[in-house]
């Protein structure tokens, strides 16, 4: 299998490996050390807080992770 | 006879909600967020809008939020960047999910050298997100029209502008700030531009029900100070609304005695 399978991209930049431990939404933030103030879409889906324990990644799936910054 | 006191007369009801201090402020622009913390709390403000951002990983931003909610702010985070309708509704969908808040204030404005709102988006979303169940603030261009039709969709205020974000002109659409508040059936926050407390006491003297203050405020020398100078401006300004304006004349009206001294 290619390698990108066994990878979630974080915000097009960062690459979170699949593996043993790390397969869910949940695991994922806990791996990027991420507060839970945080919105996670995948493939630009929102997906809600509650399905992140239970929504299991394949590896290739695009994240995007929101968080609050300053602002007027 | 009114009572004076301006806790009695400042109860600001917003969706349910209660707000004791009609200074709302925004958390931009401030060198830190020990700064902005200090000065949101001299300000008495008890809401503050945040954005929302794609998180750097490899640059973790201050954490602005733990001293918000330490202080019991009411967060209205914002669309800001959204060009369209659709970015904007995308964009309050993130900060319900992130912030565990369906308000929303409206903000869409493509062009970046003014941030001119687009009204035709902000209604199309507004309209949208309120049958969603989202309590909608939009940002909007001093638009008297535009109001009305935002608020018979469901917007639970709106928030004309004085003058262009940051650009500390004051309300320099003040007659059409009166309109807006002459007709509106929700409360009015006068929102960008109001770059002194002079100002921010003004549109209080108008009749807004609140305003709201980032730049003038975070981009003091002194913000801690200077927030304290708008929570007075404002206090004052809505105590002489509440007190009611004496008219203006066009020629003098003596307030003493005008009797000569010989009759």
């Amino acid at each position: 299998m290619p390698e990108h399978q066994y990878f979630v991209t974080i915000n097009n930049t960062n690459k979170v490996a699949i593996e043993p431990g790390v397969s869910t939404i949940s695991d994922v933030i806990l791996v990027l050390t991420l507060e839970l103030n945080v919105a996670v879409a995948i493939n630009d889906k929102i997906v809600g807080h509650r399905l992140w324990p239970t929504t299991v990644l394949a590896g290739g799936e695009q994240l995007s992770i929101f968080g609050a910054i300053a602002g007027g | 006879m009114l009572d004076f006191s301006v806790q009695s007369h400042n109860k600001l009801m917003i969706a349910g909600h209660q707000f004791s201090s009609r200074l709302f402020t925004g958390s931009g622009k401030f060198r830190n967020s020990g700064v902005m913390t200090q000065a949101l709390h001299a300000s008495g403000s008890e809401l503050v809008t945040m954005s929302l951002k794609r998180v750097d990983l490899a640059q973790r931003s201050d954490d602005i939020l733990r001293p918000l909610l330490a202080n019991n702010m009411k967060l209205l985070p914002n669309t800001s960047g959204a060009k369209t309708a659709n970015d904007a509704i995308f964009a309050a969908q993130l900060a319900r999910e992130a912030l565990s808040t369906n308000w929303i204030k409206l903000e869409i404005h493509p062009d970046p050298k003014y941030l001119m709102p687009d009204p035709i988006e902000t209604l199309k979303a507004a309209e949208e997100l309120v049958n969603d169940g989202f309590v909608v603030l939009p940002y909007i261009h001093a638009d008297p029209v535009l109001a009305k039709r935002l608020e018979d969709v469901g917007c639970q205020a709106v928030m004309p502008l004085g003058a262009p974000i940051g650009s500390n002109k004051g309300l320099v659409s003040h007659d059409f700030l009166k309109i807006i508040i002459e007709q509106a059936n929700v409360p009015v926050i006068i929102d960008a531009g109001i770059g002194a407390p002079s100002h921010a006491a003004y549109a209080m003297e108008l009749g807004a029900d609140a305003v709201l203050i980032n730049t003038a405020m975070a981009v003091s020398p002194d913000p801690v100070a200077m927030a304290r100078a708008f929570s007075m401006a404002v206090d004052s300004g809505r105590m002489a609304y509440l007190a009611g304006l004496a008219t203006t004349n066009s020629h003098a009206i003596a307030t003493s005695p005008l009797t000569a001294f010989l009759d």
